[in-house]
C-alpha cells in the first residue's frame, strides 16, 4: 500500500526526482504546513489517491520545513499540488479541492502498469 | 395514532435522524453537545470544504484567538475549533466529513442530499439546525486585477498563507477595519516586513484594545480613508496595490508582495434561500430571542442567522439556544404522538 512520502531533505527531493524520471513516473507533490485546515481537511483524499494509483508517486512537503524546495517552486497558497514529468511541472492546482486533484492525477498520472502491457502485448 | 403521516413525507430507509446540524462551527458544535448530552444522538455534518472552509468554518482561517471566554492565553482559531469538535466527539455526536448539498423542507420529515449523492433517495431528520455560518467576502469587480491575483498574492486565510515564503519579510497589506483586519495584521507581523492597514474610514470599528495596539506597532501603518483600487505584478505574483485616498483623493501605489482580506461575511444560505425566510442580505431571519425560522422545526444559529454580532462566542450561544428548543419540540412532538 503506497503512502505519501513526506519529504525531510533536499538531498531526498532530488534523488527521488531523478528516480521517477528514470522510471517514467509521475510526481504528485502537495505542499502543505501543518497549521493550514485545509490542507489537513484534503490530507486523506491525498493518501487515498495514493493508495489508488501506485504507477505514480505522491510527495509531501511540508512549506515550513523544506523552506527552499517551497521557495523554488514559488507557493503562493496553501495547499498547492503540483504534478512533474520529466522533471518539468506540468500540472498545478491551488486550495484543497478534492475533485481537481483527482483530475490532476488522471490527467498527468499516465497510463497503469496493466494499461500499457497490454498495449505492448497488442502490438 | 392521532397524528398521521403526510403523503410524501417517509422516512429514509437510508438514514432517519431525529436531529441533524449542518455546520461545524461554533454554533454546530455547541448544539451537538446539548443534544448529544440529552441522548439525541445528533448528526453533524462538518462539511468537505464546504463553502471553501475546512471544517470547523471561519475560525480555522482566523489567527489568534484572544476574546474567546476562557482561555486567558488565547489560542488560534483552528486549535478553538479542534477543541469544539473534541468535545462534540466526547459526547457521541455522529460526525460525518461531507457536505450537505441538498434540502426539502416542504415536509416533515425533512429530506437532505449530500453533495454527490443528490440523485438518490436522501436522508430524512425530523429537525435541522442550519448552521453553515457566513463567508469572508472579496473586493471582487472593485478591485482590479483581484481575480488574476487570487492566491497569487492575495489570501484567502492569514493563518493559513501568512507564513509562505513569498509573504516573508515583505511588506503586505490588509484590508478591513474591525477586529479581525487588527487581529491579522498583527498577527502578519511576525512573517512580513511590513503590514499596511487600508481602513476605508478614518476611525476603526475594532475594540479600542486592538486599534491602540495597532497604531503602537512600529511594523504596522494605518492608511485612513483609503481603499485599494488595482492590483499589479508580473502576472504570475502581487508586487503592489494603487490605493486611493477618499478623503483628499490622492492616489498612490503601495508595494506590497501580499493583499489579504477581513472587510465582512456573506451568510451561507444558499441551501435555503427559496425555502426560508432570509432578509435582503441574504442572512436566516429567526424569531427574535429565538432560533426559530419561518419553518417549523428548522433553527439557525450561528453566523447564519446574526449580521449584528458575528462573535465566536454569541454563535455557540445560539446553537445552545438550537439545541434546547429542537430538544423541546421533539419532546413535545413525542408525546403528542403517544397520547393516543
Amino acid at each position: 500500500m503506497s503512502a505519501p512520502v513526506d519529504i525531510q531533505s533536499i538531498q531526498q527531493w532530488n534523488d527521488i526526482l531523478e528516480a521517477s524520471t528514470e522510471a517514467g513516473k509521475t510526481i504528485i507533490v502537495d505542499f502543505s504546513a501543518e497549521w493550514c485546515p485545509p490542507c489537513r481537511a484534503i490530507a486523506p483524499r491525498y493518501e487515498l489517491l495514493a493508495s489508488k494509483n501506485p504507477h505514480v508517486q505522491f510527495l509531501r512537503v511540508d512549506v515550513d520545513e523544506q523552506r527552499q524546495i517551497a521557495e523554488s517552486f514559488q507557493v503562493t497558497a496553501m495547499p498547492t499540488f503540483f504534478a512533474i514529468r520529466d522533471q518539468d511541472v506540468v500540472g498545478m492546482l491551488r486550495g484543497a479541492d478534492p475533485q481537481g486533484l483527482a483530475r490532476l492525477v488522471q490527467k498527468h498520472g499516465g497510463p497503469e502498469p496493466g494499461v500499457a502491457e497490454t498495449q505492448k502485448a497488442v502490438l | 395514532m392521532s397524528t398521521s403521516t403526510p403523503p410524501g413525507s417517509q422516512k429514509s430507509s437510508k438514514g432517519h435522524s431525529r436531529v441533524v446540524i449542518i455546520g461545524s462551527g461554533p454554533a454546530g458544535h455547541t448544539a451537538a453537545i446539548y443534544l448529544a448530552r440529552a441522548n439525541l444522538n445528533p448528526v453533524l455534518f462538518e462539511g468537505f470544504m464546504a463553502n471553501g472552509f475546512a471544517a470547523g468554518g471561519q475560525l480555522t482561517t482566523t489567527t489568534d484567538v484572544e476574546n474567546f471566554p476562557g482561555f486567558p492565553t488565547g489560542l488560534t482559531g483552528p486549535e478553538l475549533m479542534d477543541k469544539f469538535r473534541e468535545q462534540s466527539v466526547r459526547f457521541g455526536t455522529h460526525i460525518i466529513t461531507e457536505t450537505i448539498s441538498k434540502l426539502d423542507l416542504s415536509s416533515r420529515p425533512f429530506r437532505y442530499w449530500r453533495e454527490g449523492q443528490e440523485g438518490e433517495e436522501g436522508e430524512t431528520a425530523d429537525t435541522l439546525i442550519i448552521a453553515t455560518g457566513a463567508s469572508a467576502k472579496r473586493l471582487g469587480a472593485t478591485l482590479k486585477g483581484e481575480e488574476r491575483y487570487w492566491q497569487s498574492g492575495i489570501s484567502a486565510c492569514a493563518v493559513c498563507d501568512g507564513a509562505i515564503s513569498i509573504f516573508r519579510n515583505k511588506p503586505l497589506a490588509v484590508i478591513g477595519g474591525g477586529d479581525s483586519a487588527a487581529e491579522e495584521a498583527t498577527y502578519l507581523t511576525k512573517y512580513g516586513s511590513h503590514v499596511y492597514v487600508l481602513v476605508r474610514r478614518s476611525e476603526f470599528r475594532a475594540s479600542k484594545i486592538m486599534a491602540k495596539r495597532l497604531k503602537a506597532n512600529p511594523k504596522i501603518t494605518i492608511l485612513w480613508n483609503t481603499v485599494a483600487t488595482e492590483c499589479e505584478g508580473d502576472g504570475d505574483l502581487l508586487q503592489s496595490l494603487r490605493i486611493k485616498n477618499l478623503a483628499t483623493g490622492e492616489e498612490g501605489r503601495l508595494p506590497i508582495s501580499g493583499l489579504f482580506y477581513a472587510i465582512g461575511h456573506d451568510p451561507a444560505t444558499s441551501l435555503v434561500r427559496n425555502q426560508l425566510q432570509t432578509d435582503s442580505e441574504g442572512y436566516i431571519i429567526t424569531v427574535p430571542g429565538t432560533t426559530q425560522t419561518s419553518v417549523k422545526g428548522v433553527f439557525a444559529a450561528g453566523d447564519v442567522q446574526d449580521k449584528r454580532y458575528r462573535q465566536a462566542i454569541t454563535s455557540a450561544g445560539s446553537g445552545c439556544m438550537a439545541a434546547l428548543e429542537a430538544e423541546r419540540l421533539i419532546a413535545e412532538e413525542e408525546m403528542e404522538g403517544s397520547g393516543s
